[in-house]
């Protein structure tokens, strides 16, 4: 795409419009400039700061993949040659991204078919057809939107069906035998959770990123050195660090607090089953919970409901 | 890898219940898994990720699957270094078993030898030099042509240096001159009297005997001579037990990505500094004398002099120059070959990294 050259003016922003507009090739969907410029405001509404200049209003159109924009917005407004234009790039993809997170093909069937159900606009809100695509806004590629559409879908259902456990598969698993959570253990020393609560709050975002896709979902090496887009081996040096980071700092927050270095090192091994603590306090942050984004209505609802007493 | 003590594992485990927080949207979750989103907004994303475990599931599943050029590099990392691997053991266990059975031969030759002894001295001698000469030049075959020759040959070759091994010797530097000869001699087969095995059987036959010191060297020294009697069926001769060519450095990356050349065939490393260069680098391919190296953010170097001076190759694809990690290079020769960045983009030259097509 030709990058115009000016100085970034109301002017200059409604030429570049113009210029986006036909890059995206929206008008033979029926996408007139007015529709495109308003759908290009709304987007930028969403994700700037209200005090943005120009010169970033600019840029940030200019990030978007305004073809690939044109064409989901012109298929929410139902256009039929958007969506053949659609469908022909797109329907099979859908179900091999399915089936690559599904793993299993009647699932995977399933999983697509509810998706091309939300795209198309099967529910309806208020009298009106509510179509998924409505919400693409351009800022990453269609394809890798309706595979995170369908990620976010299968991981929600996941929920659900975690939640719904029978009451004979509770008792295959000998959960009406399970023990009542009990009060904070008296035996745990409070240093050694203040040691690991400061270790972990002093963790940059990237590195507790990196730790809990290592260790807690046990994604490999090489996913998060993709999901990051760094070299495998940079992850294997991150996570080597870390750990051996975390341990020193541990062990010498309990040290400053009056322990021996083995009692400290024993500490860590701690049987993690004694141990009770509100782990929020120290990770989230304070003002990131005050407010929730509707970008998973269903999934915050329902995990506040089932959150325990942490 | 150490692994993280199960406390914090636990506590980890704890923080992933945290809800309230904002999760972001399909459009930021795709933008970031395609590192196409503002650098602020993406350490916002990451922090949200760090804690959401349902998000990082989210993104995982949202990473487009592995697509072919991946798929080759996996089998080209997976295959080659254990056919590798395998030629070189095959070639070792070939030459062991060169060595062991020689051995076995040449003790049963010399243990025969020595029963022989006395007639073998008497009958040289009875006989002069020139005749000795002429008989053992018309049994002997030329040294290099060992490996290829017949039973008969061998054995005829065999015989004659434990007999310089074990007979007493004229002059000290025979052997050694012998051995030299025979290897630059090799390729000539057509040779009916070799002088240097000449010069070899005169001293064997008609010297005076050595104390056993000296006896010890000579054999030692014919060992050295048998081994390198069988070179020809080796590829390097400057290292017979090996078939790496050691004309040129080895190289290696630390796992700190730095780059290590070796000039004695890998018996010690010297940490090579690429001037300009800051990041790590993660990749090398070797052409002869041309190395090729790649590393973070796009760096690529290129050296024509074993290491001497490098030059900084930048490939560029509309005007947008490479800015991701390089992963993996190959080269076949030192025109063609390619790289693989991390986004798992393939780049490949045909004209020794002038111009670049990106797959």
């Amino acid at each position: 795409m030709k990058t115009p050259s000016f100085t970034h003016s109301p002017d200059t922003l409604r030429l570049l419009i113009r210029e986006l507009h036909l890059a995206s090739g929206g008008e033979k969907f029926g996408l007139d400039l007015e529709q495109f410029h308003i759908i290009l405001e709304r987007i930028s509404a969403k994700y700037l700061p209200a005090a943005s200049g120009a010169a970033d209003v600019c840029t940030f159109y200019k990030s978007l993949r305004v073809e690939e924009l044109a064409l989901a917005r012109a298929c929410a407004a139902g256009d039929e040659a958007a969506w053949n234009a659609f469908l022909s790039r797109y329907r099979e993809k859908l179900y091999d991204m399915a089936l690559h997170i599904a793993k299993e093909s009647s699932a995977a069937r399933d999983l697509a078919d509810s998706v091309y159900a939300d795209l198309y606009g099967m529910s309806r809100r208020d009298g009106k057809r509510v179509c998924k695509l409505a919400s693409y806004a351009g800022r990453g590629s269609l394809e890798g939107w309706l595979r995170t559409v369908m990620a976010q879908e299968f991981v929600n259902r996941y929920r659900k069906q975690r939640r719904l456990v029978s009451l004979d598969e509770e008792n295959e698993e000998g959960i009406q035998f399970a023990a009542v959570e009990s009060e904070r253990s008296p035996s745990i020393d409070p240093r050694l959770e203040a040691a690991v609560g400061a270790a972990l709050t002093a963790l940059a975002a990237e590195d507790r990123f990196v730790l809990a896709s290592y260790f807690l979902d046990e994604h490999t090496l090489a996913q998060i050195a993709r999901t990051l887009g760094v070299h495998e081996s940079t992850i294997s040096r991150k996570v080597d660090k870390l750990t051996k980071s975390l341990r020193k700092q541990m062990v010498a927050e309990m040290v400053r607090h009056g322990m021996s270095r083995r009692q400290a090192k024993e500490a860590l091994e701690a049987d993690v089953r004694e141990l009770t603590l509100n782990i929020r306090e120290h990770l989230a942050p304070a003002h990131a919970q005050e407010s929730a984004r509707q970008a998973f209505p269903e999934k915050e609802v329902k995990a506040r409901t089932s959150e325990g007493p942490a | 890898m150490k692994p993280l003590p199960k406390i914090v594992q636990w506590q980890f485990q704890k923080a992933l219940s945290v809800s309230g927080l904002p999760h972001p949207d399909a459009d930021q979750l795709t933008a970031f898994v395609e590192l196409s989103l503002p650098r602020a907004e993406r350490t916002a994303v990451l922090e949200h990720l760090s804690l959401c475990s349902e998000c990082r599931q989210v993104a995982a599943f949202a990473e487009a699957p592995v697509t072919l050029p991946a798929v080759k590099l996996r089998n080209t990392r997976s295959w080659r270094p254990v056919l590798a691997w395998s030629m070189v053991a095959a070639c070792l266990l070939i030459v062991a078993a060169f060595v062991l059975s020689s051995r076995n031969q040449r003790k049963e030759l010399a243990e025969a030898m020595l029963q022989q002894l006395p007639a073998t001295q008497k009958s040289s001698r009875s006989a002069s030099p020139k005749d000795n000469l002429e008989a053992t030049s018309a049994k002997q075959p030329t040294a290099g042509t060992v490996a290829n020759s017949n039973a008969k040959k061998t054995a005829g070759t065999i015989r004659h240096q434990v007999i310089a091994s074990n007979m007493p010797q004229s002059s000290p530097e025979a052997p050694q001159s012998r051995a030299t000869d025979a290897m630059d001699d090799a390729p000539d087969k057509d040779k009916s009297a070799h002088p240097a095995s000449s010069e070899i059987m005169a001293g064997a036959i008609s010297t005076t005997p050595q104390t056993a010191p000296q006896a010890d060297d000579a054999r030692a020294k014919s060992a050295n001579d048998m081994r390198e009697s069988f070179a020809p069926s080796v590829p390097n001769t400057s290292a017979p037990n090996s078939n790496i060519d050691d004309r040129y450095p080895r190289w290696t990356l630390n796992s700190d990505g730095n780059l290590l050349r070796s000039l004695d065939t890998g018996a010690s490393w010297q940490k090579i500094s690429i001037p300009g260069n800051t990041a790590l680098l993660h990749s090398i391919a070797t052409v002869g004398a041309e190395v090729w190296v790649g590393g973070a953010s796009g760096a690529l170097y290129r050296s024509t002099d074993e290491g001497g001076h490098w030059i900084q190759v930048t490939p560029a694809m509309g005007g947008e120059p490479l800015s991701d990690d390089v992963i993996s290079i190959e080269f076949a020769t030192a025109q063609r070959g390619r790289f693989v960045t991390s986004k798992q983009e393939v780049w490949a030259t045909a004209d020794g990294g002038q111009t670049w097509s990106k797959k």
